[in-house]
């Protein structure tokens, strides 16, 4: 990491042609993927990413430069191009930084680099083992084992100076099921904000069976019927739905600049009662969780919609000053070559007050999205899209035959609204949120939960 | 440290390592860009990165290990970390270094240097002055910019290989919002270079935008489709990955065993052209060394051939189709096609509407990466549109699903349009005219 004092001129380099406040970002990370297919250990995939972004501010523009060559020349070259972009003034400001520990709420108690390789393969292997054990017409496995040690250092020209380590590893496994002609995948990919020991409760077979057992569903199941139809989304990663339909609405990048369906919209009922939203980067060794966030500011608890009612947004520091509303410790990049931006850290729908029997029962005919994939919205008008994964007819409050090829879409404002029953099994899923400050991992989640009525894209 | 510097003391690392077949692989980048949000200047940035993998074959097994830092000690560890790697590798894969092709192709693009920052702020600044003077109800939340990159890519081995490449690409984008009472619109368009005039992108994207208002809902049913040249891309994107021989072997192509057989309709051809003048990034030689050049992956509606690199042609007992890609210096070799373009139709986008008389013409398609299996080649993906009745365009159409099965599709294609247009589905660089296909699903209201 960086000297304070080359910090310290660096941020007076950036800030001497008139800028407002600068920002050095300078980012170490170790990423190891080990691939298992057909059986064996196909490749490693083992890189060491290191660079610096610096970014400076004239009120709501923004300069940035990034470069991986970290060297004085390097740097001091990095911080002048971005002192030549803001302009030809002339200031002098003196930085004096103020280093502040950070203390670590995400305990890590094996590191992936201090594990012997051979635990990480055998993870893989036992994943994949229980996978083809499920059944013979399992034709192929893909395994993927993930763990990223990121390490960054932050410092602005308010004095602040603060460095964090995150540690994160994953398990995914896709399943490949074939009969005759029919092909059909299952995918279960859980991580976690923690160390190699997050196996010892995750277990890799279980993660496997899961993956089979989805491919083997879809495998048997016919075409799901197209239409308009009431719908219960499962808990984990079903809050794909709140993630896309609503979630991505309220972060800054979009609600900032008016190209948001929900800005200006605070205190006002724009959902059921029964809907309470939560982005919650604190949750102990939680996949989207951190310590501090890319900015430096601690990670928080943010309570979005309460019963109903927008309660706040996601906010980095140049929505702050867009909105005029504090920050709330959302601010994230993929790596240093992105300008940060306002993101989701573990984002769910709290849990309800109705039963889940209940609201399986209470469907005459409709879909139980068992497992979803991965969606998108365009924020500005809340149409979404996400993929059923796994899906099952409901006949008469029962759950009937399974459907493939699924998936659901909509406007965010509206189905907020025809959320209409809330369970009391909260999990949390994981997965990897794109936008324009890059890949985040993050978590979804919500409890069972029942929409009113929502369009279903199939094919029968 | 330049390249031959890092070549130099890796491969001496390595020989005083033992090793006797290892490459060197390094990529770096400059990126250059301009952003405006309505008439201000939002952002301006800049980057530039590079990084240096190493991969050796140790016993029969392939290592590889990869860092963006310079420092000697780091570089020097590329070493044992790709030996360490190898050594958990099982797979019978013999790794394959590879000495140089015979000749290697021309390219017909060459790069040209970045604009410097007031270029293309001034590029911008005009871009927003015509997107505002096309429609008075664009709105100020409507963003466009323009940016530049370079990129070198180099390659040594220890059979001799020693091969470099510059690539340039410039872009402007336009995202143009309008608003009128209650309804917000949006809609994009990209130009391959800084200014956006030829065609112009902002008065593209505003027409875009204004056509969409007040669109309506379609009932669910089964309905003729014309996807439109860019969403033909967006498809060949989602599934393109179904033409790697890898993919084949894995079992996870439908292609698979299915060469010199009968894919797509006669109509059909699709070609990979690493010289297609209209792509930027072009590139003689693949990711391991080997000459890249022009073929036909469907020809007349027979699948051709799929796409391999040196390792998976050996397996599967062809020859490489030099279409070896490594998107960053930290991947691993994979499979990928350069320009994947489909050869025009005879008729022109207004010729194949009339002929298909009533149905949707498809200009949306959203969350191909999670509504799009490539395995099983299903899809359901959120759309939007226009109606076409009696042959012309009609009312602008919203919130809709299209389903079907990208295999299934292209054997019943039943007709492609003369308007080949190239862009930028996502990474990889593809050229498409629009495509009518026959009896989809849609699900609507």
């Amino acid at each position: 990491m960086l000297s304070k004092t080359l910090i310290e001129e660096l941020l007076g380099i950036a800030v001497s042609t008139g800028a407002d406040f600068a920002e050095v970002f300078a980012e170490r990370e170790h990423t190891n993927a080990i691939r298992l297919l057909s059986g064996k250990i196909e490749s490693v995939r083992d890189t060491v990413i290191v660079g610096v972004g610096i970014r400076a501010f004239c009120g709501t523009k923004t300069y940035h430069a990034s470069t991986s060559d970290v060297t004085r020349e390097g740097l001091l070259a990095c911080a002048a191009a971005v002192a030549g972009a803001v302009g030809d003034g002339k200031t002098e400001k003196k930085i004096t930084l103020v280093p502040k520990r950070v203390v670590n709420a995400h305990p890590v108690r094996e590191y992936p680099d201090d594990v012997a390789t051979v635990r990480k393969t055998d993870i893989l292997r036992r994943a994949e083992a229980a996978a083809r054990a499920a059944d013979e017409k399992i034709v192929q496995v893909i395994g993927t084992f993930l763990d990223v040690d990121r390490q960054f250092q932050v410092a602005n020209t308010e004095g602040l100076l603060r460095e964090d380590r995150k540690v994160r590893n994953r398990l995914a496994v896709s399943a490949v099921a074939a009969d005759g002609n029919d092909t059909q995948t299952g995918f279960f990919g859980p991580g976690a904000g923690r160390g190699i020991e997050y196996f010892e409760i995750m277990d890799p077979a279980a993660v496997g069976k899961r993956a089979a057992e989805q491919a083997l569903t879809n495998l048997r199941a016919s075409f799901c019927p197209a239409g308009t139809m009431t719908v219960a989304i499962e808990n984990g990663f079903g809050g794909v739905i709140f993630h896309e339909a609503c979630g991505h609405s309220l972060e800054a990048t979009s609600v900032g600049i008016g190209a948001s369906q929900m800005a200006g919209k605070l205190g006002q009922k724009i959902a059921n009662e029964k809907v309470t939203a939560i982005d919650d980067g604190t949750i102990v060794g939680a996949w989207g969780s951190y310590n501090i966030d890319d900015e430096g500011n601690p990670a928080a608890r943010n309570v979005l919609i309460e019963k109903g009612v927008l309660k706040g947004y996601m906010i980095d520091r140049l929505g702050s000053r867009r909105m005029g509303m504090p920050m709330t410790g959302n601010s994230r990049r993929e790596d240093y070559t992105y300008e940060t931006t306002s993101r989701m850290t573990n984002t769910f729908i709290d849990n309800g007050p109705d039963k889940n029997e209940d609201i399986i029962a209470s469907i005459e005919y409709g879909l139980y999205a068992r497992s979803m994939g991965g969606g998108s919205v365009n924020p500005l008008t809340g149409a979404f899209n996400f993929a059923v994964n796994e899906g099952y007819l409901v006949k008469n409050g029962k759950i009937c035959e399974p459907v493939r090829g699924a998936s659901l879409i909509g406007t965010g404002s509206q189905i907020l609204q025809d959320i209409d029953m809330v369970g009391q099994n909260l999990l949390t899923g994981q997965g990897m949120c794109g936008s324009s400050s890059g890949s985040v991992p993050t978590d979804v989640g919500q409890p069972l939960i029942r929409v009113r009525q929502i369009t279903v894209g199939g094919r029968s | 440290m330049e390249f031959e510097a890092l070549k130099q003391a890796l491969f001496a690392e390595a020989k005083a390592k033992g090793l006797t077949e290892y490459e060197v692989f390094a990529k770096t980048s400059s990126d250059l860009s301009a952003e405006m949000l309505g008439h201000e200047l939002q952002s301006v940035t800049s980057g530039t990165e590079g990084g240096i993998c190493f991969r050796c074959a140790v016993n029969g097994r392939l290592g590889a290990a990869s860092t963006q830092s310079t420092e000697k000690a780091d570089v020097l560890a590329l070493v044992a970390r790709a030996m360490a790697n190898a050594a958990v590798v099982d797979a019978d894969e013999e790794p394959i270094f590879f000495e140089g092709s015979p000749a290697y192709g021309k390219k017909t693009r060459e790069p040209v240097p970045a604009p410097d920052t007031g270029e293309l702020r001034r590029a911008v600044a005009d871009i927003s002055a015509r997107v505002f003077a096309a429609d008075a109800r664009v709105s100020e939340s409507s963003s466009m910019g323009a940016g530049a990159g370079y990129v070198t890519v180099s390659l040594a081995n220890s059979k001799g290989l020693s091969l470099s490449n510059e690539m340039s690409r410039r872009h402007s984008y336009v995202e143009a919002i309008l608003k009128t009472g209650e309804e917000s619109v949006n809609a994009f368009a990209v130009s391959q270079d800084i200014t956006g005039k030829d065609p112009d992108i902002a008065v593209k994207a505003v027409n875009k935008a204004a056509a969409k208002l007040g669109a309506g809902k379609v009932k669910t049913g089964t309905y003729d489709v014309i996807f439109a040249a860019d969403q033909v891309r967006a498809l060949l994107s989602a599934f393109g990955g179904a033409f790697s021989g890898k993919a084949a072997l894995e079992g996870l192509s439908r292609l698979a065993g299915k060469e010199e057989t009968q894919v797509a309709v006669p109509m059909l051809t699709l070609v990979d052209d690493p010289f297609y003048p209209e792509n930027p990034m072009q590139t003689p030689f693949d990711a391991e060394g080997v000459a890249t050049y022009k073929k036909n992956l469907i020809e007349n509606g027979v699948l051709k051939t799929l796409l391999y690199d040196l390792t998976t042609a050996k397996k599967a007992g062809k020859t490489t189709t030099g279409n070896a890609s490594r998107p960053s210096y930290a991947s691993n070799v994979s499979i990928a096609a350069y320009c994947m373009r489909i050869e025009p139709g005879k008729e022109t986008p207004e010729e194949l509407r009339a002929r298909m008389k009533d149905g949707i013409y498809i200009t949306e398609m959203k969350g191909l990466h999670a509504g799009a299996n490539g395995v099983t080649g299903d899809f359901s993906i959120e759309s939007a549109g226009f109606l076409v009745k009696d042959g012309q365009l009609a009312a602008p159409v919203k919130t809709f699903t299209v389903a079907g099965n990208f295999f299934d599709l292209l054997m019943h294609i039943d007709g492609i349009a003369d308007n080949v247009e190239m862009g930028y589905p996502s990474l990889a660089v593809m050229a498409a005219p629009d495509i009518l296909v026959r009896g989809l699903s849609v699900a609507g209201e």
